[in-house]
């Protein structure tokens, strides 16, 4: 390989890696078993999204004829294959983890039933004669009854049975709205039974006249259909953006089965949902583990320990949050701190006499956003309220068009963005009049403005009252709301436009460092790394000497320690309790210890397609708790994976155990 | 300016800008400064109106500017001021109604003077040791996109002031037909042909500093990303010659400028070049702070040097002498017109500025003696009103101009009355204007100064003058008698006239 031609590794491999290492929670001893349940689940919804989105983007490529090869040197079909067989290792994984996990529950008094036994009979029964059986409609196939629609993410029912010696196929579609857990506590014990098993349990009595030959519980993963513009794909469909209008919509990129089909069920599913024999996927009796995550036990020793999430110390909680934060910035960390602070923030200013005007920016929020309902009021309270609201946010489309509704009812001003940039950048800005000076406070933040994932999610909150970071999120607001074409930025630092560079240069100073002799040092933690020209930059920094630690939760394109490219990077990925959310950049900077947080990952869709910020933290309290933060990722021993060339492995504890996720729930941050 | 916020709207040829600021113990601090772009211009300058479209546009940038501004409580602490891209469209009184009407914005249409003089007072406030310059002659050439303005000033005289239709942008509406190439070549012969007019008046004095303003540095300065406020001839010539047969594509792309800045780049470079050759200069200043900005400071009155009256007289008797007045004769009337002024200040009621513009009058209600003595107070008029004191605003320069023809006609010409309108207000001003310059005229109606003083006396419903004078003053006495009819008319005050014993 010349130097011309640097390694990267294929981003839905190294995605699989990452879903991989979610997995390999589940074989850790330190998480209780519900907690592994979850993982599990959470393996398995994202599995469904990296077939709904990304394999059916590259199904869509091979579809329309595109051949060319990726920077990883892989064409699309190549991908795809290794995709599939990836995919199968993995589902077996999962297969075997979710049968151990389930031995050790039932220990625990948590029954994962595989068949309604004697003892449940009565129960099943009664779930299936009042609720399943009123929601289903078994269609035997005929030429006069076709095959039915299966819509996305489907589970349906195959059943093969026999009359008077002829063969006959009845499928029978599961409906989205029913439940798929029940659960029938008795003797103490909670006895699981998923909709599936009642089904099966219960197929002879729905076919009386029949013999029941065989049954198959298949599942449907179709094409998301995103357009061009929509997140997910936008990198795959560009390349095939003049043939787009011949793509097959909702096509089918996934059956999976509970068990090997026959010749005969096989070559109906093939040819019915168009589909190659690759794309069958079997599974277990237990098709969509999506589902036991509503799944609940009453035994708190199944689950992490709780803990209670911490308000920055001497943050007063009215109105003189504001005098506070005139002399001091703040900077919490989720979940460890309570992201309740800024609802209460905006709660605050909502009714305060001194607030102007309250500015928002919506990418992902929850349901009952406490945050929204404040900014509601602000607005009935008479202040000026903006809203920026992202509405191709994936999958919370609705939502937020629901939002945008009612916010702009209560009287706020309700925009969103501009177009051909997705807005992800998670701004805040409060104005307030104190006696006749214009103050304004500025919340930036690493993660959503969403109050559920907050508890899941790790990030970062950065709140000041710096005039300078007031005029550049009050011109952001502006550019985003269309109230100005053109602004001076001094602090804050924008994609699509300045980020790469200012990365770049950053990146540059310190490789003229290292040239000189300097000590050179980057820390960068992000959630996915797949920029080809960061990775160069930063290949060519390895290679002028500067050390660079990369924190990687998800995807990585780079290649560590690879000869005449790498030997000073190293890459972790920490995947643990919590989901690594924060982006967080350290340059050493001939001793200055430049320190930034950032919405943006290492993408081409953030760095050029999306509005994303980056903010330099000044205050020396709040970079040294920075880099502290990196510094205890970097140590991480229990959480940690390491990439070796092109695999992970998992770092092994020498003498001290570090968790860094567990050391901010102990400690303050 | 008081402590608190106050605001501006600038509606330029080529962009709509809002700026948004706070005074607090004396300090000024922006707090919004927004850009959007639309060109009015392009139409102006081009179709002779503005569009249909470009007047929505300009609509919905109006108020989101008014949107911002409620966002801060500003009701009326704000100004919305129009330059050439709304002055010279034909539509400008339906596109300022349409504004008012639909944005609830009323837009002020600034002269080219009174735009330059914004601009003056705003250098001079931003330049240290400004007055030095003012002493050895400095120009202030003001580049926009619909024209160069250029005021001359040197001691304390404005030596000229005037407006010349040749904007970069104007040019490049105006030549836009004309193959690239040759481009260059038609720019220099109008700018050439233009800076004609003020050849000769540059001709008879020395010239050594001068200051350029306008759209046209925000590009520069971000080619040449200096932190100085001055650059050379020669950096401009280096310019010009590196993309003088470049296409805008080109343009935009080598110097990383916005579209609509590479467009007039070569324009605005040929105008550059023209006027330093003109001035013989080598390098020159520029204004770090933006126009909007000159505007906020002019309107809140937060200017510490906020006019340029000291050099008024200076300026106005220059003129004078250009016309060969009788100068005893302007400055005694001059003199009686301010002591009138402010002795009847209970009477006529009329605000401070007023007296400016009674002064100005007095000192050149003769000058039409230079065409014809006969129909001196007409001419006297057109002089008045074809002057270009930046620091005169138009409509005050119509005040002085009809109080100067006044100071001898009994009635203004219908004519005149058409092209100067005059709302019942003004006319009523005008009128109490015109019948104290009536009375002060009368004071040296012999042009020698036979008055020595004068007192005046208000006693009851009367006003009695009573002269002061070593020597007979028949002819002014006689001349108070007729020309306080009109004081009397206005004001139902008669007056009466008595020597002092």
């Amino acid at each position: 390989m010349s130097k011309n031609e640097y390694p990267f590794i294929n981003r839905e491999l190294s995605w699989l890696d990452f879903n991989d290492r979610v997995l390999e929670i589940v074989s850790r001893d330190t998480v209780p078993l519900m907690e592994k349940l979850k993982f599990l689940s959470i393996f398995s919804n994202n599995l469904d999204e990296f077939f709904m989105i990304r394999v059916a983007g590259i199904v869509d490529q091979i579809d329309l004829g595109y051949e060319q090869k990726d920077r990883a040197g892989l064409s699309p079909k190549e991908v795809l294959e290794r995709i599939r067989s990836k995919t199968k290792e993995l589902i077996k994984k999962q297969k075997k983890y979710f049968f151990e996990v389930a031995d050790g529950l039932e220990k625990n008094g948590v029954v994962i039933n595989r068949d309604c036994n004697q003892c449940h009979l009565e129960y099943c029964s009664i779930v299936f004669e009042d609720i399943i059986l009123p929601s289903i409609s078994p269609i035997t196939l005929s030429s006069s009854n076709p095959f039915p629609f299966i819509y996305n993410k489907r589970s349906a029912f195959i059943v093969e049975m026999e009359k008077d010696g002829k063969g006959f196929i009845s499928v029978i579609i599961i409906p989205e709205q029913i439940k798929k857990i029940y659960t029938n506590k008795t003797n103490g014990k909670t006895n699981v039974f998923v909709l599936e098993k009642i089904i099966a349990d219960k197929l002879q009595d729905m076919f009386r006249d029949y013999s029941i030959q065989d049954h198959y519980i298949i599942r449907i993963t179709r094409n998301a259909d995103l357009t061009i513009e929509e997140e997910g794909s936008e990198d795959l469909l560009k390349l095939v953006e003049e043939k787009l209008d011949k793509r097959r919509k909702g096509q089918v990129v996934r059956l999976e089965i509970n068990k090997e089909p026959s010749k005969k069920i096989e070559k109906l599913l093939l040819k019915h949902f168009d589909i190659e024999k690759e794309d069958i996927y079997i599974t277990s009796d237990f098709i969509d583990l999506t589902s036991f995550f509503e799944l609940k036990a009453d035994n708190k020793k199944l689950y992490f320990k709780s803990f209670t999430a911490r308000f920055p110390k001497d943050v007063p909680l009215n109105s003189d949050i504001f005098n506070y934060l005139s002399e001091h910035e703040i900077l919490t960390y989720r979940p460890y701190n309570d992201f309740s602070l800024i609802s209460k923030l905006v709660e605050i200013a909502a009714d305060d006499e001194n607030t102007l005007s309250i500015k928002m920016t919506l990418y992902r929020t929850n349901r009952n956003s406490k945050i929204i309902k404040n900014l509601i009021r602000a607005a009935q309270n008479g202040k000026s309220v903006s809203v920026v609201i992202e509405l191709k946010a994936r999958f919370d489309e609705k939502m937020n068009v629901k939002w945008a509704k009612r916010l702009e009812e209560a009287g706020c001003i309700v925009t969103y963005g501009i177009p051909g940039f997705k807005i992800h950048s998670k701004n805040l800005l409060i104005t307030r009049n104190e006696f006749g000076k214009i103050v304004k406070y500025s919340h930036l933040s690493t993660g959503n403005y969403n109050e559920e994932t907050a508890h899941v999610y790790t990030d970062l909150d950065y709140i000041t009252s710096s005039e300078k970071i007031g005029m550049d999120s009050a011109n952001l607001f502006n550019y985003l709301m269309g109230y100005t074409d053109y602004a001076k930025w001094r602090n804050i630092v924008l994609a699509p436009r300045y980020l790469r560079k200012k990365i770049m240069e950053l990146i540059d100073y310190e490789i003229e460092s290292a040239k000189k002799g300097h000590n050179a040092h980057i820390i960068i933690k992000v959630n996915s790394l797949i920029d080809k020209d960061l990775i160069k930059k930063l290949y060519e920094a390895s290679n002028n000497g500067v050390l660079v630690d990369l924190i990687v939760r998800g995807m990585c394109s780079l290649e560590p320690k690879r000869e005449g490219f790498s030997e000073n990077i190293r890459v972790i990925s920490i995947v643990g309790r919590f989901l690594e959310h924060p982006r967080v950049l350290y340059f050493y900077h001939n001793g200055e210890e430049l320190v930034f947080i950032s919405s943006a990952d290492f993408m081409e869709r953030n760095m050029d397609r999306r509005v994303e910020h980056m903010i330099e933290i000044k205050n020396p309290k709040l970079k040294e708790k920075l880099i502290n933060m990196m510094n205890l990722n970097l140590e991480d021993n229990i959480n940690a994976w390491e990439l070796k060339g092109c695999e992970y492995a998992k770092t092994e504890p020498q003498n001290k155990l570090i968790d860094s996720q567990n050391y901010y729930i102990d400690n303050e941050f | 300016m008081k402590n608190g916020l106050f605001a501006v709207i600038n509606i330029g040829t080529s962009a709509f800008r809002l700026e948004i600021g706070s005074f607090e113990k004396g300090q000024y601090k922006q707090l919004e400064y927004l850009i959007k772009s639309l060109s009015l211009g392009k139409d102006t300058f081009s179709k002779g109106y503005i569009s249909s479209q470009s007047i929505e546009t300009a609509c919905d940038i109006l108020n989101k500017f008014r949107l911002k501004m409620k966002e801060y409580g500003i009701k009326n602490r704000f100004k919305a001021i129009a330059t050439s891209g709304v002055r010279e469209a034909k539509n400008r009184e339906f596109f300022i109604d349409y504004m008012l009407k639909k944005a609830s914005v009323d837009v002020e249409v600034l002269t080219p003077h009174e735009e330059l003089y914004i601009r003056y007072i705003g250098i001079k406030n931003e330049f240290k040791n400004f007055s030095r310059f003012e002493k050895k002659g400095i120009a202030l050439v003001n580049v926009s996109s619909g024209n160069v303005s250029v005021i001359i000033v040197k001691n304390r005289s404005i030596m000229y002031a005037d407006s010349l239709h040749f904007g970069s942008l104007r040019l490049n509406e105006m030549f836009k037909h004309v193959d690239s190439k040759h481009k260059i070549y038609a720019y220099r012969r109008y700018i050439d042909n233009m800076l004609d007019k003020i050849r000769e008046t540059v001709s008879n004095f020395e010239i050594k500093n001068i200051v350029f303003a306008g759209s046209s540095i925000n590009i520069l300065n971000r080619i040449f990303s200096t932190d100085k406020n001055s650059l050379k001839k020669s950096d401009i010539r280096r310019l010009f010659d590196s993309l003088k047969y470049e296409d805008c594509d080109y343009i935009k792309k080598s110097f990383k400028i916005r579209e609509n800045e590479a467009e007039v780049l070569k324009p605005t470079l040929s105008i550059y070049l023209s006027v330093l050759s003109l001035f013989g200069l080598d390098g020159f200043y520029f204004s770090r702070t933006t126009f909007p900005n000159k505007l906020l400071m002019h309107y809140s009155k937060s200017y510490k040097m906020c006019s340029l009256n000291d050099y008024l007289e200076d300026t106005i008797l220059a003129i004078g002498d250009k016309y060969d007045f009788d100068k005893k004769h302007a400055l005694c009337v001059k003199n009686s017109a301010e002591k009138l002024f402010d002795e009847l200040k209970d009477i006529h009621l009329l605000d401070k500025k007023y007296k400016k513009l009674l002064e100005i009058a007095a000192l050149l209600h003769d000058v039409g003696y230079f065409i014809n003595a006969e129909t001196h107070e007409r001419h006297s008029y057109y002089i008045i009103r074809s002057m270009r004191l930046p620091q005169i605003s138009d409509a005050d320069n119509k005040l002085v101009s009809l109080t100067a023809l006044l100071h001898k006609a009994q009635e203004i010409d219908p004519y005149i009355k058409m092209h100067d309108y005059l709302s019942e207000e003004e006319m009523f001003i005008l009128m109490k204007l015109a019948s104290l310059l009536r009375i002060a005229d009368a004071l040296d109606a012999s042009h020698r100064q036979l008055v020595e003083g004068f007192d005046v006396l208000k006693m009851g419903s009367n006003i009695t003058i009573r002269i002061k004078s070593s020597k007979y003053t028949y002819f002014e006495e006689l001349s108070l008698k007729k020309k306080s009819e009109l004081f009397t008319n206005v004001f139902g005050i008669k007056i009466n006239v008595e020597r002092a014993v």
